[in-house]
């Protein structure tokens, strides 16, 4: 598993979440919050990322997949790693809020990605702060699946093997997706700059 | 041509994801071309972007809100779960009380009908008008015919369980109908 997933368990202690997860299958709510503390950052981070950093509808989202994970108890097996079940879980419940918030802005429901937050702040911003809004803006621009790899590869820092085992597809295509991407967002990026500039 | 081939393979290098002869090839053409180096500059200036929007926490205030209304959700289908089970035990209670309550029910007492005074007098006439030598010739069959009579009277049914206050009454037809 990545650094990234490793660091969203404070202690590293995988025997201690195997505990919660067997205390949690028995009903014990404490143990399913305590499991939550540990997962929670991880799968919100991934959701604001998926979903351009709309914070609503990460929350919404990281709701469901934490809802999903204590209807799922049963299904994990003593020891086992959630978080690749939390990362794929996370992806999927953030393309159906997208394709959601999709149809609510086809009926004039709400602004555009990047429209409601008005765009970057220049003025105090450094440069590399002033990259990252712009990176940020052009991640919540990629197609579903282009933004699902980047963000598993790049922000979560996961490798392209594990990218492909959660996103259920090959190593080869998430590499193009991947290539894809970050060619977008680089093109997306200067294209700004030179507006701005 | 080729440096649109190469700023795709850029794309990879900086990540160390392109093959190895792609990565060869690459650094042998960036070697003579500004554009690609650039692009291949640009590219991880956007990596470097995106690895720290990973460092970046989220606000914890939105971990707490979501925490809260997870475990909101859990405690209110507990609730719903148990009262589920509690309305589902009631229910089976009620059953299981109503099939001793059937079983133990005993009847008690048949009462027969007093007998409406129009049979009583239809009866009367029918017997002043039978012959006594057919009675003589057929005494059995009449009787049986008036027995039967008698059954098929409307009889009163008192039925008493354990409970006193707890009688019923039926009207039947005499012949068990």
């Amino acid at each position: 598993m990545s650094m990234a997933a490793l660091e969203a368990i404070p202690d590293g202690d995988a025997e201690r979440s195997g505990e919660l997860m067997a205390r949690a299958k028995r009903g014990d709510a404490a143990a399913f919050e305590e499991l939550m503390r540990r997962y929670e950052r991880m799968v919100l981070r991934t959701a604001l990322r998926m979903l351009g950093g709309r914070r609503e509808e990460a929350e919404d989202a990281s709701q469901t997949v934490f809802l999903k994970m204590h209807g799922s108890l049963g299904r994990f097996r003593e020891g086992e790693d959630v978080a690749p079940w939390l990362y794929r879980t996370t992806v999927n419940a953030c393309r159906d809020a997208g394709r959601k918030a999709r149809r609510r802005r086809e009926v004039g429901l709400e602004p555009a990605a990047g429209a409601r937050d008005g765009g970057v702040g220049p003025e105090a911003a450094a440069e590399k702060e002033r990259l990252r809004e712009i990176v940020r803006e052009g991640l919540a621009r990629l197609p579903e699946k282009e933004r699902a790899a980047v963000v598993l590869r790049d922000v979560e820092g996961m490798e392209t093997r594990e990218v492909a085992g959660i996103l259920g597809t090959t190593e080869a295509t998430v590499r193009s997706q991947v290539r894809s991407g970050r060619r977008k967002i680089r093109e997306f990026a200067e294209r700004l700059l030179r507006k701005r500039t | 041509m080729k440096c649109e081939r190469m700023r795709e393979i850029a794309a990879l290098v900086v990540s160390g994801d392109a093959a190895a002869d792609q990565r060869r090839e690459f650094e042998e053409h960036a070697a003579g071309c500004a554009a690609c180096r650039e692009e291949a500059e640009a590219i991880r200036a956007v990596r470097e972007a995106l690895e720290e929007i990973g460092a970046e926490e989220p606000e914890a205030v939105s971990c707490a809100t979501v925490r809260a209304r997870v475990m909101e959700e859990i405690a209110g289908r507990r609730r719903r779960a148990a009262w589920g089970w509690w309305a589902a035990a009631m229910a089976a209670g009620a059953c299981a009380a109503v099939v001793v309550w059937m079983v133990t029910v005993r009847p008690a007492k048949v009462v027969p009908a007093a007998r409406p005074a129009v049979a009583r007098s239809v009866e009367a006439k029918a017997a002043q008008s039978v012959a006594p030598a057919m009675l003589r010739e057929r005494p059995r069959r009449t009787r049986a015919r008036r027995a039967r009579a008698v059954q098929a009277q409307p009889m009163l049914v008192k039925l008493e369980s354990e409970d006193p206050n707890v009688v019923i009454y039926w009207i039947t037809s005499g012949t068990g109908d």
